[in-house]
């Protein structure tokens, strides 16, 4: 039997501030895979990530998303978390006066439910590993979220919280933009450590950078708010070849 | 003795009162003339908190009282005393005049006094006298003339000169009795160079019936002596609070504020440092938390007299429900306090559509040679800050839970004694489970 993991979007049109951005995506994601979703700026992958995760600005006029089963469209942001859903955000939040360590801890603990809290020695130890694997500082744990960190350990930390919520469908929106060589490695290690039948991934990027490391299995194109073109990863290769510019006239030689 | 055999506010019961504490001719004068101004004067009008609902008429101002035994004391009393034994010098008041307290023997032997202010009346009388309203006087509102016309219990602390007392001194004020107004004066004397640590709390429970406050305190550090104060009022819903906190401080001399404000049904709770001496120098770090119909108003003045002194005061609340919270911050520098610096923040978050915040900074400085400024922000929880923690799965409450105490947590963490941050925090909680 296959994966019982996965995601389908189907036929998805989002509005933002009454504009339409995406204008009927469908894309299927199984436990296991990774696909990758590129596109100039301005295409609407943040918004489709975003409206994914259920952010109160991005109204869902039509289509249809399963998660496992489960109408995701249906759930606030918090159930869809719990669900399994995870977004690695491309501008995350700084929350003042909470520390990563009390708020992944309350974020663990939300998903487990009354009498099952993880255990203090657990979750510590769970957090230094996964510190140690993404190369952080452990004093790290006792910074308030995402305050004053630089845009690399923001990334990471993004990654940190994926790595301890362990979601079925991971959405990195640019997880990779921003990055030296060197943490891009880590970052990218970091992701690959938890791909498995359990976990399958989206991968938001401009650049073909990461997939070097990530290896997905297919590639979507993401032009002006629809997918024009789904493929493997050479895709990508030839994508960053040739350019956006070289897309648009074959779609427009197409269409 | 039941309330109603207690006495009451009216010229025989405070003639009675000052019978029944045995206390020095010198006192019973100036209760007496308080009790005058008290009856001549009519309510004070404030500026955005209005006094309603408050009755006065035959308040049961004084209950007989005694040595009370650990097991006596009332739950929330018990639980401190078992956490704090061994870590603080206690000494708890209920209703007034039922006392209980750790052994003081330590700190007698050092010299430092720590009674109840009927004992100190009878005991210390010239110590008390020649500080008692020194900066804090009977005529200045109708509720300063109803304390000292009804002062009954609180303390009085002395510490003499050079002398540092290590452990905190807790002192905790607890309404049990319905009805039973409470007039309690903290008098605190630090003699050059001492130094102590203080934790006042006052909280009630008030069974459903009006409870009556009139609080004042009144700390004297001398030249080169430092006070750190931390106060916590959790007063029942039915309480009226008026507290006035003052300093007057001496030369190089040091007091820091740290204050909790979360009880009561109507509070009006003003703290005020004097820096008259040179060099002298004061913090002040609040927070407040406002829900269902509270109003608190929240007050704290740093009023420079004398060159080279600093102030800051550092202010965090949280409105709730149709709370509503007027916040007055004043730093005032006077012509002649050279080289001084005063700075004030204070930023508050509300989390409901009808809760309403005021805050009045205000900065008067009749000085060119000075440094000051201040910030004050009104704020809501951001949606977008919601929407990230809840993307990881943590409830809406949760969440917001979770922005609330990081935001009092900045103000937190700069308070130095760490069994008054928790106590702060888990009032927080309280307050965040409704
Ligand atoms: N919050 C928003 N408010 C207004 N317009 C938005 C908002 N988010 C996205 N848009 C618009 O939607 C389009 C797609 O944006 P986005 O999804 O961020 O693209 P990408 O992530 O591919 O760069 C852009 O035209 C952008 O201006
Ligand atoms: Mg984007």
């Amino acid at each position: 039997m296959a994966s019982e993991i996965y995601l389908k979007i189907e036929d998805l049109h989002v509005e933002v501030e009454g504009n339409e951005i995406l204008k009927g995506v469908s894309l299927e994601i199984k436990g296991g895979e990774v696909h990758a979703l590129m596109g100039p700026n301005g295409s609407g992958k943040s918004t489709l990530a975003y409206a994914l995760a259920g952010h109160p600005r991005y109204e869902v006029t039509s289509g249809r998303v399963y998660l496992n089963g489960q109408d995701l469209l249906e759930m606030e942001p918090d159930e869809r978390a719990r669900a399994g859903l995870f977004l690695a955000f491309q501008y995350p939040s700084e929350i003042s006066g909470v520390t990563v360590a009390n708020f992944l801890r309350t974020a663990i603990n939300s998903r487990r439910g009354k009498d099952n809290e993880i255990s203090l020695a657990e979750f510590g130890k769970k957090l230094r590993e996964q510190m140690e694997r993404l190369e952080m500082d452990p004093s790290f744990a006792s910074r308030y979220l995402n305050e004053g960190f630089s845009g690399g350990e923001k990334k990471r930390s993004e990654i940190l919280q994926m790595a301890m919520l362990e979601p079925n469908i991971a959405i990195l929106d640019e997880t990779d933009s921003g990055l030296d060589i060197d943490a891009l490695r880590i970052v990218a290690d970091g992701v690959n450590a938890l791909r498995g039948p359990n976990l399958g991934v989206l991968c938001i990027t401009h650049y073909q950078r990461i997939l070097r490391y990530l290896e997905p299995d297919v590639v979507h194109i993401l032009l002006d708010g629809r997918i024009v073109q789904s493929g493997g990863k050479e895709l990508a290769e030839e994508l960053e070849e040739k350019g956006y510019d070289w897309l648009r006239e074959k779609i427009g030689a197409q269409g | 003795m039941s309330v109603e055999t207690a006495i009451t506010l009216n010229a025989r019961g405070i003639a009675q009162l000052s019978e029944r504490l045995g206390e020095p001719e010198w006192m019973r004068a100036k209760r007496m003339a308080a009790f005058e101004a008290f009856e001549s004067m009519t309510f004070p009008r404030w500026d955005r908190t209005e006094i309603v609902g408050l009755d006065l008429d035959d308040l049961a101002i004084y209950r007989e009282g005694g040595a009370l035994t650990e097991a006596e004391l009332p739950e929330p009393l018990k639980s401190i005393a078992e956490k704090k034994k061994g870590q603080a010098s206690l000494f708890f008041q209920v209703d007034g005049a039922k006392t209980w307290s750790s052994p003081l023997e330590e700190l007698e032997a050092k010299g430092v006094v720590v009674v109840d202010f009927p004992t100190a009346l009878q005991k210390y009388g010239e110590l008390v006298k020649e500080h008692l309203m020194s900066s804090v006087g009977f005529d200045e509102d109708k509720f300063t003339a109803l304390h000292y016309a009804a002062v009954s219990s609180g303390w009085f602390i002395y510490v003499p000169k050079e002398v540092v007392v290590e452990a905190p001194i807790e002192l905790r004020s607890y309404g049990a009795a319905p009805g039973l107004g409470l007039f309690s004066h903290v008098l605190v004397v630090a003699e050059r160079d001492a130094q102590v640590t203080i934790v006042h709390g006052s909280a009630s429970d008030d069974g459903g019936a009006q409870r009556v406050v009139a609080d004042v305190v009144e700390i004297c550090p001398k030249d080169g002596a430092i006070v750190e104060f931390n106060a916590v009022q959790d007063w029942g819903r039915e309480t009226f609070n008026y507290t006035v906190r003052r300093s007057l401080l001496g030369r190089d001399a040091t007091v820091n504020w740290c204050t909790g404000e979360f009880g009561s049904r109507l509070s009006r709770s003003h703290t005020r440092s004097i820096l008259h001496g040179m060099g002298s120098s004061s913090n002040y770090l609040s927070v407040y938390f406002g829900d269902g119909d509270q109003h608190l108003d929240v007050g704290i003045t740093m009023l420079h007299e004398g060159e080279h002194t600093a102030s800051d005061m550092v202010t965090r609340g949280i409105l709730d429900g149709s709370s509503r919270v007027v916040y007055r911050g004043l730093t005032d520098i006077e012509n002649g306090a050279r080289f001084s610096s005063g700075f004030q923040s204070e930023n508050s978050m509300i989390l409901s559509e009808e809760a309403r915040s005021d805050s009045i900074p205000g900065l008067e400085i009749d000085e060119t040679e000075v440094q000051a400024g201040h910030a004050a922000t009104t704020g809501k929880i951001d949606p977008v800050h919601l929407f990230y923690l809840m993307s990881r799965g943590l409830r809406r409450q949760e969440a917001i839970h979770l922005m609330v105490v990081g935001f009092l947590d900045t103000v937190l963490q700069r308070m130095p004694l760490e069994s008054f941050r928790q106590e702060l925090s888990s009032l927080i909680d309280r307050k965040m489970h409704g």
